[in-house]
């Protein structure tokens, strides 16, 4: 096994929550690479020598929202297999439908989870993605 | 039109004729001059001919051994001479032929060596005219008609060149004339018959019309006069002529009936003696006629006048008089139109003596009035007034009012739209602006069924405003019913596209809301569950508490928040009903389980009793678990340690009934009406428990209501509480809508 430390994308507009999230994730044994923007997501794909396992998105962000960013993912042929678990603060039946109809893993309600849930959520995608 | 025909018949064959007649002159002067020609030819070619000594011809061989022949010399210049002289008779071309072994061969030729058509001495003629053969016969002078050999077309005389004595044929002697010669002298010939002919068709074509413009304004005066005796002898109203003397010139059949005067009688009297009473208009009557036959004026002309007339018989008849003037062929003559209003005056008599009933009946009818229309300008004011739109229609749907509000809608003034079928005027649309099917439509509704209706404002008609644009309305239909029959209908509408607005940034508001308020609570509860879990390394038992129940807090806020959006979810009525078949059974079990931790904290017993043939019922399972939970996470806070919560799901009549009861602390007398106030909580509990919200009975009461079920309760205080709430077996009608519950 080449690396043996799986990347986590987190994009998330909120800084606390963005810190808590990459905290949570490095003591859970992950390696989180935070960006702000779903631009910085883009630009960060395009440049890191290895593509994350797994990508853990906000719907609401400022600029290119959460639905704009997955069209991109699921349109470039490179990026499409990567899991994408939607966290959000919203979850109203046509964002979820939409979402999940692009191709997202799974949407989840940010207020209704423990961190320690969502990141467990998040490495069953990785396994499942190493398998 | 037949006279038009006629004549055109005319035209057409007169022209023909002319064109016919100039025609065959032509044709007769081309003949003669052809003739004339030809004749003129024999006679030079025979004159010429006459003067060529035969011996001389004799030893010609038509070979070339005659050009040593001094005969043939002399021969030759002979026929060059006459050349010149024949020149002006067309004559192009002289020569002798001869003819040998069946072939014809020329020898002295007039037309010089080197030019166009020279022909030695032996020369082949290739191509003769049949005339030839038949002179070489014959031997008698001859014409030819025009024929073309290798030089041309010409015509020629051929003249015999015989032996005086013995008849013998030498040769022939030729003279051709060019037939572009004769061409021309036939044209100039028949130059002067064809200007002729044309001459005489345009002189007859002017003539012609000249003629027939006469006739046809003799015609028309003719017809004129006769639709003007027409007119006269036809009117109801005697017609009188008088020229400037006075005389009577034109009386008609009314007149006669009306003064008894036959037109024999009438014509050629003093107008002024025959008609009018005597002394009665004679003041300055022989001036005004002088000034009459002078100027062609009057002071009557141009107007009415009433005066008294007599008839034969010398009574009076009274007569409207109205006079014009005229001017025919220098002479003025006045025309008077007369219309005996004897009856009128009689039935004026008659009038007056009954207007004075009439006005005493119209006081009474004016007083009756005045009551009517204060009544309908009260109605106008209420309708003027009102600010929505009123517009009624008869039976057939066409509009017989629109009111004030309803122009400012719309667009169209009540003037433009009253009489109109109202459908075409507005075309009712759905939010694709689709044009709706008739039977859909609220006019036609209200006047089949006989009952109000109205449009919902979630999913609302469109109306078409005078420019197209569409707007959305809140339609209400009440048929008109006049003693029990329905007569038409009244629509009252508004347009509702700010209220759909404000619907909208209520919706946008619940989502913004929910984001916003729910980030920091997010934040929150990750930190502090990153402190309790050790992440910022190991608290003291002491600091552990105090986070603890920060997140305690934390929790409660986020609870508080979402049943705040739930609320505003269905208060919106834009929250999805979403029915599927559903085994009340287990969503109850999937409720317990969920709360089964905080169940065994207190050591309570739940009881759980199903009916057990209980159908599943097409309800959304969503919003009933919440009832559910609302129920039981309330039965299970208050109650005490040990106590005991039951759940009997039964069935009576068309409705399925849910109850959940405990043994608890209760609901006091006092608050029982007020229980499902919102953010209303139970005097007893909140002394006990500080974390309800004041929200749950609330939401539950909402849930119920829109899946068509009722819900109340019966309590004690310090017995404990039930609740029952009742749904439709035949279940919950889907509803579309744009949140769900706890998104």
């Amino acid at each position: 096994m080449k690396k043996n430390i799986s990347t986590i994308l987190v994009i998330e507009d909120e800084n606390l929550l963005l810190q808590a999230i990459t905290k949570k994730l490095t003591l859970c044994g992950l390696n989180p690479v935070s960006a702000t923007s779903g631009e910085q997501a883009i630009d960060y794909l395009k440049n890191l020598p290895e593509l994350p396992d797994v990508i853990w998105l906000d719907y609401h962000l400022k600029g290119m929202d959460g639905l704009t960013f997955l069209k991109e993912i699921k349109t470039n042929p490179k990026w499409k297999c990567i899991p994408v678990v939607v966290v959000s603060n919203s979850a109203s039946p046509d964002k979820v439908h939409n979402m999940l109809a692009l191709g997202a893993n799974k949407y989840l309600l940010k207020a209704e989870y423990r961190l320690d849930q969502i990141v467990e959520t998040v490495k069953e995608f990785v396994h499942c993605d190493k398998k | 039109m037949k006279n038009k025909i006629s004549r055109i018949l005319l035209l057409t064959i007169s022209i023909l004729s002319i064109i016919v007649f100039g025609g065959l002159i032509t044709l007769v002067v081309k003949q003669n001059t052809t003739k004339k020609i030809t004749q003129d030819l024999l006679y030079f070619s025979e004159s010429v001919t006459a003067a060529i000594n035969p011996d001389r011809v004799k030893t010609i061989t038509a070979s070339s051994s005659d050009l040593a022949n001094p005969d043939y010399l002399r021969l030759n210049q002979q026929l060059e001479k006459v050349q010149d002289y024949l020149k002006f008779k067309g004559i192009h071309w002289s020569y002798l032929v001869f003819q040998k072994d069946n072939q014809f061969l020329f020898s002295v030729d007039s037309i010089p060596e080197g030019q166009y058509g020279h022909a030695e001495p032996g020369d082949l003629y290739q191509s003769p005219p049949p005339e030839l053969s038949k002179i070489f016969q014959d031997k008698e002078p001859l014409t030819t008609p025009v024929y073309q050999d290798e030089w041309g077309k010409f015509i020629s005389a051929f003249i015999p060149i015989k032996d005086f004595s013995t008849g013998e044929l030498f040769a022939v002697a030729g003279f051709d004339i060019d037939y572009q010669y004769l061409q021309t002298q036939i044209y100039q010939a028949t130059l002067i018959p064809i200007f002729s002919t044309i001459i005489v068709l345009i002189f007859y074509l002017v003539i012609f019309f000249l003629i027939s413009r006469r006739l046809d304004q003799a015609n028309a005066l003719k017809e004129s006069e006769e639709r003007f005796e027409l007119i006269t002898e036809s009117a109801f109203d005697p017609i009188i002529m008088m020229d400037q003397k006075g005389i009577i010139s034109l009386w008609n059949k009314s007149a006669e009936k009306v003064y008894g005067f036959t037109k024999s009688e009438a014509l050629g009297k003093s107008l002024h003696h025959l008609i009018l009473p005597l002394n009665k208009y004679d003041v300055n009557h022989s001036e005004k006629l002088r000034n009459f036959s002078k100027t062609g004026q009057s002071p009557v002309v141009g107007q009415v006048l009433e005066l008294e007339t007599i008839n034969k018989a010398g009574q009076i008849i009274p007569v409207e008089l109205s006079v014009s003037t005229v001017k025919i062929k220098y002479q003025h003559y006045a025309i008077g139109i007369i219309r005996d209003i004897s009856v009128r005056k009689k039935n004026e008599e008659i009038l007056k003596k009954k207007s004075k009933e009439v006005e005493e009946s119209q006081l009474a009818v004016l007083n009756v009035l005045e009551d009517v229309n204060e009544e309908k300008s009260k109605t106008d004011a209420l309708l003027t007034g009102i600010g929505d739109g009123v517009i009624a229609v008869d039976i057939d749907l066409n509009i017989i009012y629109a009111n004030q509000a309803s122009e400012k809608i719309t667009g169209w003034t009540s003037k433009e739209i009253i009489g109109k079928s109202f459908h075409d005027v507005f075309p009712v649309l759905d939010n694709k602006g689709k044009i709706i099917a008739r039977e859909k439509r609220p006019f036609i509704i209200a006047i089949k069924t006989g009952e109000n209706t109205s449009t919902s404002t979630t999913a609302p008609l469109y109306y078409l405003r005078k420019n197209k644009t569409k707007f959305p309305v809140a339609i209400t239909v009440s048929p008109i019913k006049i003693n029990n029959k329905i007569t038409g209908a009244i629509d009252v509408f508004r347009d509702i596209t700010h209220e759909i607005e404000v619907d909208q940034m209520k919706t946008e508001f619940i989502s913004l809301a929910s984001h916003q308020l729910r980030t920091p609570l997010s934040a929150m509860r990750w930190f502090s569950e990153m402190l309790l879990a050790g992440d910022a390394g190991k608290l003291t038992k002491e600091q552990k508490e105090y986070i603890t129940n920060i997140s305690l807090s934390n929790d409660r806020m986020i609870a508080l928040v979402n049943s705040l959006l739930n609320i505003s979810r269905i208060e919106s009525g834009r929250i999805i009903i979403d029915p599927e078949p559903t085994d009340l059974g287990n969503l109850i079990k999937d409720v317990l389980i969920e709360i089964d931790n905080k169940i065994k904290e207190k050591k309570q017993q739940v009881i759980v009793s199903i009916h057990d043939k209980l159908p599943k019922i097409n309800i959304d399972p969503k919003l009933i678990r919440e009832v559910y939970k609302n129920l039981l996470t309330n039965a299970n806070k208050y109650t005490p340690e040990g106590g005991e919560i039951s759940v009997f799901i039964s069935k009576k009549d068309d409705q399925i009934i849910s109850q959940v009861s405990d043994n608890g602390y209760g609901i006091s007398k006092k608050d029982q009406p007020k229980i499902f106030d919102k953010f209303y909580r139970g005097s007893n509990i909140v002394k006990l428990d500080t974390e309800g919200t004041g929200l749950g009975l609330y939401l539950a009461k909402s849930i119920v209501e829109s899946s068509l079920g009722k819900i109340w309760f019966e309590s004690q205080e310090n017995k404990g509480t039930s609740f029952w709430f009742t749904l439709p077996i035949s279940g919950v009608k889907a509803k579309k809508g744009e949140v769900t519950i706890n998104s």
